[in-house]
């Protein structure tokens, strides 16, 4: 029902050019199907039987508001005046096409990014305002205003709702995908969450990534996209141990990892590699995938993946790829070579940086400052879950080996 | 829909307003290949390049009596160098308009929507 909510939704927003009354008049057409579904049993195409009912339902509302202010828009001037289209418009090439517009609209460059991310949960994968509120850790009275605003600024600012032109659409998938990821990471690293995954938010961003892909076959930093998203999920179950615990990469089960997710992913890496232009989407897909093929840490293909991120950095500098790159070179080349190449990292000393130098110091047989690495570590992260695991870390490196 | 694409200034204004250079020469060459532009697609809807701030009168109207004032009146507008008004599709339209203003270069256009259906602007109702 989700799904087709979202189609009819995007539909009725590409023909009346208003959020607001899409939705409710959507929202109007499910009371109606309750009604008239369960009486005669649902249509055969229960997408455009809803299209067609909230379009019936728009006018209605539009007539209201016609009555009430002489000020009608030019669309809805269009809409009551024009002859009712067939039905041929709900065809499913049609309703893609209007979902993909929707979806570029949402993730328009001019609108805030926490904003791109709130009204594409909102618009495209039909989240509620009070659970797209819950997973940010927001006031569902926050959440409502952001999503309010940010319609009203697509429409007075005249943001477009119509497909990127060629040379836009590089730079405009970019957005989108960096709108997936973001509720993904937001579901996967959940804040202040006392299972520190949100379920819920992963499968919505691998929802929304394989709504793109549908959408777009032949984009290789989608499809790549998609496979870093079902790569890093199939480790899920072994993230948190049983008491709740984070574990560790080189820690964790890798015998429940999820081979069927790893197989798609990989497999998704592959269409991706054919089609010929590698990104970096694509380079972080396949760091994960060697990842999860590897038995273990110690005959992981680090080599590879020191390849990789020398390749991604140029491209692609975010602190967790510098920080990647130091360690998988200290793996490849020896702990002193990643150590060298941490301490040429200007970033602060954040958790993640202080947690790889003590691994590496670790390595290097230099226990005592590898604790008081993982120890300011566990200080200076925001999450109990891995500040506790840290400071586990910590006394597990006060052991000899 | 119309769009006034604001010039504002992020510091010294040679670039626009300087003296009159070879440099200046060829960039104001591209400011008229602009407007020739967006007079033959039909977009041109006005535009002008400023005087400095200090020659702005600031007016105001309190108790029956109107009080002049010297120098810029709000507080951005002494960054305010110049505009243009085009009728554009939609806002990618107008970022593709704003991204060939040599000013871009320099300074920060503000690409703000025109109010259009707003009756303040508009005769009484027949």
């Amino acid at each position: 029902m989700r799904e087709s909510h979202g189609r009819a939704v995007a539909v009725l927003v590409g023909q009346l050019r208003d959020f607001d009354l899409a939705e409710e008049a959507v929202q109007d057409a499910w009371v109606d199907a309750l009604r008239t579904w369960g009486r005669d049993g649902p249509p055969d195409n229960s997408v455009a039987w809803i299209v067609a009912t909230a379009r019936r339902r728009a006018i209605d509302r539009l007539r209201r508001r016609q009555r009430q202010d002489r000020l009608a828009t030019s669309v809805g001037e269009e809409l009551l005046s024009g002859p009712t289209p067939e039905l041929d418009w709900a065809l499913d090439d049609d309703i893609a096409d209007e979902r993909l517009r929707l979806v570029f609209t949402c993730c328009h460059p001019a609108i805030a990014p926490e904003s791109r991310v709130a009204l594409t949960l909102r618009s495209v994968a039909g989240l509620t305002t009070r659970e797209i509120a819950r997973a940010f850790s927001t006031s569902e009275t926050t959440m409502q205003q952001r999503i309010v605003r940010t319609k009203q600024r697509i429409t007075t600012a005249g943001i477009p709702y119509r497909l990127p032109d060629a040379d836009e659409l590089p730079e405009r998938l970019a957005s989108v995908h960096s709108v997936v990821y973001a509720v993904f990471a937001e579901g996967y690293a959940a804040t202040d969450h006392p299972d520190f995954v949100r379920v819920d938010l992963v499968d919505e961003a691998i929802r929304l990534a394989e709504l793109v892909c549908t959408l777009l076959p032949d984009e290789p930093e989608s499809l790549g996209l998609l496979a870093l998203l079902l790569l890093h999920d199939a480790r899920r179950s072994s993230r948190v141990d049983a008491d709740g615990s984070l574990v560790l990469l080189e820690d964790q089960d890798r015998s429940i990892w999820d081979l069927e997710l790893i197989d798609r992913g990989i497999a998704l890496l592959e269409r991706a590699g054919a089609l010929g232009k590698p990104g970096p989407i694509q380079l972080q897909a396949a760091i994960a995938a060697l990842h999860a093929q590897a038995p273990s840490v110690e005959e992981t293909d680090w080599t590879q993946i020191a390849a990789l991120y020398t390749a991604l950095l140029p491209i692609w500098s975010s602190p967790s790829a510098r920080i990647g790159h130091a360690v998988a070179v200290g793996m490849a080349d020896g702990p002193d070579v990643g150590l060298a190449a941490l301490d040429r990292l200007d970033d602060d000393d954040s958790s993640r940086l202080l947690a790889a130098r003590g691994h590496l110091l670790e390595r290097a047989g230099r226990s005592r400052e590898a604790m008081a690495s993982f120890e300011s570590a566990a200080e200076s992260t925001r999450h109990p879950l891995e500040a506790e695991r840290l400071r586990r870390r910590a006394h597990d490196t006060r052991k000899p080996h | 829909m119309k769009y006034l694409l604001l010039m504002a200034s992020d510091g010294p204004l040679d670039g626009l307003v300087g003296p009159a250079g070879a440099k200046t020469r060829a960039m104001v060459e591209e400011y008229q290949a602009l407007r020739l532009d967006l007079e033959h697609t039909g977009m041109w809807c006005g535009g002008e390049v400023l005087q400095p701030s200090t020659s702005a009168t600031g007016l105001r109207i309190r108790d029956g009596r109107v009080a002049l004032r010297d120098g810029p009146a709000v507080a951005t507008s002494d960054q305010l160098v110049g505009y243009y008004l085009v009728d554009c599709d939609d806002l990618d339209h107008a970022i593709d308009v704003s991204a060939r203003i040599p000013f871009a270069g320099h300074g920060t256009i503000e690409i703000r929507p025109v109010h259009e259906q707003h009756p303040a602007m508009r005769g009484p109702a027949p």
